[in-house]
């Protein structure tokens, strides 16, 4: 208490952090800092990206740090945020620290650090903050003194923001139990109104400062092109003659990877940044996304093609571009990531490309975001049976991938009351309970579809794309804007592109295959008839890399596979398809000399028929030699490993008297990889040489 | 979730230990220290949430204690985000806080500690359970499976007299009263020194929690680990929740032993012991000190019979049988002096007093009460006048009529 700060100090302040003596705060920005330090207030800042929003928090971390108040910190979803204010805060003689997934070797001298008082401003990510271990061991021990508590990307508070992220549910339910007398800042760039709203009632007592958003030097113009091909082509073609760098969106990871590998054929350096993205040379995905993060920001590529994991306060001030290669979710997110370009630049474009599939990915993205009902009873059931289970021993209780346990009780443990608890690496159930907020599920879900609809009419707009985006953000800007494609139609980037291309693009899509890379591992306890080795490499039981045709159902040959299964025949184009490949793009050492496949009781004839003309063509025997000997509840209903193992056990059988040399195995789809796994292992068991695997089609989500 | 009032934001800034800090230079104030902070705030009419928008130094000039300096104040009050953290996760964990001005706050506690009373109370399941009469069962953690079974039958019991049984919640006698009292689809009150965030969690008492059968209160903050200090602290909770206590099995130094003689010394509620083969327990010794022996057959009686002050003559009877069932050549006179000791060993009694217990003719009192003095078993005083037991005689007469 007693903490103050005059202008005329925090403009000297200022000064020192820009090396400018003449610098004078923005607006509202002394107003920001006059509030948390001064008033101890609760407070919601608007501003656009680039507003300032760092200088608010530093000068005012300062403050208290001089009043011996302990040290700020900055909730926030972005690594490179982080990485790229420390030294921004170091010329304020500010010392601030990172603590996120990606720094996990530095945690225990920072927590030192922290300790020893040398912190003046600690940046985490919001899911730190849902970490009950992090808040113990690191939160805890110096909450007593806190001086700010900064949350960015606010908005996420709101379900009425586009973005619904779990973690800001945690953190809107510590915010609600802050005392009155000490200071909150929540930052954002993208809220409307409601979300603003939804946002001071969930918080209560919280003043909102609000600037205008609207970028003006943005060219926005939309193109729908259906095909993906098209999209790759229009990409090739014209990205060469937009100035400077930029980020290209995609909504799914693996599109990141096509649309990067497409332009990096055509010349145009570029890299695919996702949440879970590696790279041989880094240790981990956080750091090399890290290290992607700051490429751009120097310019080393020329594009980097991400999901929506790269955006969450991006803020590069020179980005020349962001183009969507399909169209996203919602306008406010259309508005997130468009608007980090041209925020210190004359000219930057926003282009949104959208295609035939964007629909469907969409419908698959609301669909999973909220678990079914049945899901949360196996969970909750296993837990009411306990004194706590670990995530491994959960698995072996519930049917469900260890992915759809995470997102159940990840949704289930941000709630308040929850049903779960985790304490001590143990998932608990607390004596809290539950029943699904169905009405909150479908009203969230509905609000998906109202925003998906308004892309729509966003795409297909008639009049001054800006004010669009401009009325959706309540922003006043309702002039029209003399840039967009609809102001200014001499202004825009040409819709077509060249046949070549086009031809060249469509050919990439089919010779997309992927490398099926077999597990090696089985789980303990699943194989009790086969008694297979945990470790099956150890005893040369494992597959070779094989290789995946195409994804189901998908442009390339993903289509041609799903029409030939659902016509129990699979052409001679496939048959063409799969050799070439073999031959001209993959041709394994040693040389397999014979075929053999996966057999199936509903299917009785279509994968070997399929294999037997694969054999002919490479000129390879081809050997009936694996039987399925008993009928198990079809594998796609197992939704774990152990489970998908267990399903597996005892099912397949191979004859004793096999060819000793390399083999193919063929199948049409793959999914969790077992039934390859398995039966190669039985294959080597027999004496058969090194297997090498051959699929179709991949129905694996999210690959 | 519900948000704190700031009244209660403030009890729990400057009262509450969270999480496992160590010593800290400014401690919580005990609720001791509370209670007399917040005397003097009422004498201001300041509501404490008031310290928390207010200005601080302008509200709490005048305010002087050598033991709750400003500083010390001004430390606790800024630990606003543990306050945050800590109660999101607690109330994420379904668990509820309630300081002594809620109207939720038990009033048992209040009448009988006064301003001593804890400052907050954390808790999880029905808190409308702390009201209901209650009959307190204490022992200790490692007792003989007879003890156990004994608990069990006293929870049942408990359940089917109309009673909560209220006890500690840790392993041995705690836990087996409340679970005899539930398993009898009874109610039950565990007071908790530690833990309550894990027992609330656990298998045995996650589902009657949630079927409203028990409450599981405890004064430290939910996620405090072990520690005497607190467990001993917490004792007198359990009595106080109570309307009678049954000590089933009590060594003589340690947890039970120091809640029973406090409560003996503070008489909060009328102490009865079970009679014991365990030649090192302190059974024998509370009685000594004034609790009453359990009657044999209370497993077969009412449970309403151990309630009133101390002994009730109608107990006193059974022992009186027990005793000339055992001790059949035993004079009126011996078992008059027996009754008359025990009744006096804590307190002294009038003429008048002693007429409504013994229900004698009056001439006879005399004669015994002159017979007691001639012998020196007791001694006459003052105006109005009362009779009390002369000390060194105790306990060989006591133990004429001792069982062991
Ligand atoms: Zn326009």
């Amino acid at each position: 208490m007693g903490i103050r700060v005059e202008k005329s100090i925090a403009e000297d302040l200022l000064r020192n952090a820009l090396d400018d003596k003449s610098a004078s705060f923005r607006p509202n920005q002394w107003e920001a800092i006059d509030a948390v330090v001064n008033k101890k207030q609760k407070l919601l800042v608007v501003q656009k990206t680039g507003w300032g929003k760092s200088i608010v928090y530093f000068i005012s971390a300062k403050v208290f740090r001089e009043g011996n108040q302990g040290p700020t910190i900055v909730i926030s979803p972005l690594l490179a945020l982080m990485r790229n204010q420390i030294p921004a805060a170091e010329r304020l003689g500010i010392t601030a620290v990172t603590i996120n997934s990606s720094n996990q070797e530095e945690w225990d001298e920072v927590k030192e650090r922290i300790a020893e008082g040398d912190v003046d401003v600690l940046l985490i990510s919001p899911e730190r903050l849902s970490n009950d271990e992090f808040v113990r061991d690191v939160l805890l021990p110096i909450s007593d003194n806190l001086g700010l508590l900064v949350v960015d990307e606010a908005h996420c508070i709101s379900d009425w923001g586009h973005d619904f992220r779990p973690d800001y549910r945690r953190i809107a339910n510590v915010l609600k139990q802050m005392p009155p007398n000490m200071p909150i800042l929540g930052t954002t760039a993208t809220a409307n109104n409601r979300v603003v709203k939804d946002v001071v009632s969930q918080l209560g007592d919280i003043e909102v400062l609000r600037g205008p958003l609207i970028r003006e030097s943005l060219f926005l113009q939309n193109i729908r092109l259906p095909d993906q091909a098209a999209r790759l082509a229009w990409l090739s073609e014209h990205l060469p003659d937009i100035p400077g760098t930029g980020i290209v969106y995609t909504l799914t990871k693996k599109d990141a990877e096509q649309v990067a590998e497409w332009l990096n054929l055509n010349g145009i350096s570029s890299a695919a940044y996702y949440s879970d993205v590696t790279h041989a040379g880094n240790p981990d995905s956080s750091s090399y996304r890290i290290a992607l993060e700051s490429m751009l920001l120097k310019n080393e590529i020329k594009v980097l093609v991400a999901t929506t994991a790269l955006g969450m306060g991006y803020d590069k001030p020179d980005l020349g571009f962001v183009i969507h290669y399909q169209a996203p979710g919602s306008v406010v997110a259309y508005y997130q990531q468009v608007g980090r370009a041209g925020r210190a630049i004359e000219s930057a474009r926003g282009i949104l490309l959208s295609g035939r599939e964007d629909q469907d990915i969409h419908e698959h993205f609301r669909n999973a975001a909220f678990p079914g009902g049945g899901q949360v009873n196996q969970i909750l059931q296993a837990l009411e049976r306990s004194d706590g289970l670990s995530m491994p021993e959960l698995q072996r209780r519930v049917n469900l991938t260890k992915g759809q346990i995470e997102q159940v009780l990840k949704l289930l443990s941000v709630e308040n009351p929850a049903p779960v608890i985790r304490e001590d690496r143990k998932w608990l159930r607390t004596a809290v309970d539950f029943e699904m907020d169905q009405e909150r599920i479908n009203f969230l879900v509905q609000q998906k579809t109202r925003e998906w609809k308004e892309v729509q009419e966003y795409i297909d707009h008639e009049d001054c794309l800006m004010v669009f985006l401009s009325n959706s953000l309540d922003d006043d800007a309702d002039t029209p804007c003399g840039k967009c494609s609809r102001c200014l139609p001499d202004g825009r980037m040409p819709e077509t592109f060249s046949e070549t291309l086009g031809v060249k693009s469509s050919l990439f899509l089919r010779y997309s295959e992927m490398l099926l890379i077999p597990r090696k591992q089985v789980p303990k306890d699943a194989f009790q008839k086969y008694g297979f080795h945990r470790i099956l490499n150890r005893h040369g039981l494992e597959a070779e890399t094989g290789r995946i045709l195409s994804r189901w159902g998908d442009a390339g040959w993903g289509r041609v596979v799903m029409n030939g299964k659902h016509a129990n025949h699979f052409g001679d184009k496939l048959v063409d398809a799969v050799c070439e490949m073999f031959e001209e793009r993959w041709n394994p050492d040693p040389r397999p000399t014979w075929v053999t496949f996966v057999p199936s009781f509903n299917h009785p004839a279509l994968v070997p028929d399929f294999a037997k003309r694969v054999a002919k063509r490479l000129g390879l025997s081809f050997q009936n030699v694996v039987t399925k000997t008993a009928r198990n509840r079809p594998q796609k209903q197992m939704q774990n490993s152990f489970y998908q193992c267990q399903n597996l056990d005892g099912v397949f059988a191979v004859d004793s008297d096999i060819k000793t040399e390399p083999v193919l195995l063929l199948d049409d789809m793959v999914d969790s990889r077992w039934t390859l796994t398995v039966i190669a292992a039985l294959l080597r068991s027999a004496g058969s040489g090194p297997v090498y695997p051959i699929v179709l089609a991949t129905t694996a989500i999210g690959k | 979730m519900k948000q704190l009032s700031q009244d209660a934001q403030t009890t729990l800034l400057l009262t509450t230990h969270f999480g496992d800090k160590g010593p800290m230079e400014h401690g919580p104030l005990t609720p001791t220290e509370w209670g007399r902070f917040a005397r003097w705030l009422t004498e201001q009419s300041i509501a404490p949430g008031e310290l928390l928008v207010g200005n601080r130094r302008e509200l709490l000039r005048g305010f002087q204690d050598n033991k709750i300096s400003l500083e010390r104040m001004e430390t606790l009050i800024n630990r606003g985000t543990t306050l945050a953290l800590s109660v999101e996760k607690w109330s994420r964990a379904g668990l509820w806080i309630i300081t002594r001005s809620d109207s939720a706050y038990p009033e048992k506690l209040t009448e009988r500690l006064n301003h001593n009373c804890p400052p907050v109370l954390f808790g999880s399941g029905d808190n409308n359970l702390l009201n209901k009469p209650a009959i307190a069962a204490v022992g200790s953690r490692d007792v003989t499976n007879e003890d156990l079974k004994f608990s069990r039958t006293i929870g049942g019991k408990a359940a089917a007299s109309g009673f909560a049984i209220v006890s500690g919640g840790a392993r041995g006698v705690d836990e087996a009263s409340m679970l005899g009292a539930l398993e009898a689809e009874g109610t039950a009150i565990g007071v908790l020194a530690d833990s309550l965030l894990k027992k609330s969690t656990s298998r045995i008492y996650r589902n009657h929690i949630q079927r409203k059968n028990i409450v599981l209160i405890s004064p430290f903050s939910p996620e405090a680990g072990f520690n005497v200090g607190n467990a001993m602290a917490r004792n007198k909770y359990i009595y106080c929740l109570s309307e009678a206590a049954v000590v089933v099995h009590s060594g003589r130094t340690g947890g039970t032993w120091s809640g029973a003689t406090e409560n003996l010394k503070k008489q909060w509620v009328p102490l009865w012991v079970k009679r014991t083969s365990d030649p090192d327990s302190g059974n024998n010794d509370l009685v000594n000190l004034g609790g009453s022996w359990l009657p044999h057959n209370i497993v077969e009686g009412d449970l309403n019979s151990l309630l009133g002050r101390k002994s009730t003559s109608n107990d006193e009877k059974d022992v009186k049988i027990d005793c000339i069932a055992d001790q059949s050549n035993r004079s009126f006179y011996e078992i008059f002096l027996f009754k008359l000791k025990s009744l006096l060993k804590n307190d002294s009694m009038t003429r008048t007093e002693l007429q409504d217990v013994f229900d004698l003719t009056p001439k006879q009192l005399d004669v015994w009460l002159r017979k007691a003095i001639e012998s020196e078993q007791i001694i006459k005083k003052g105006t109005p006048v009362s009779y009390s037991l002369i000390q060194k005689a105790k306990g060989n007469q006591l133990a004429m009529f001792d069982e062991s």
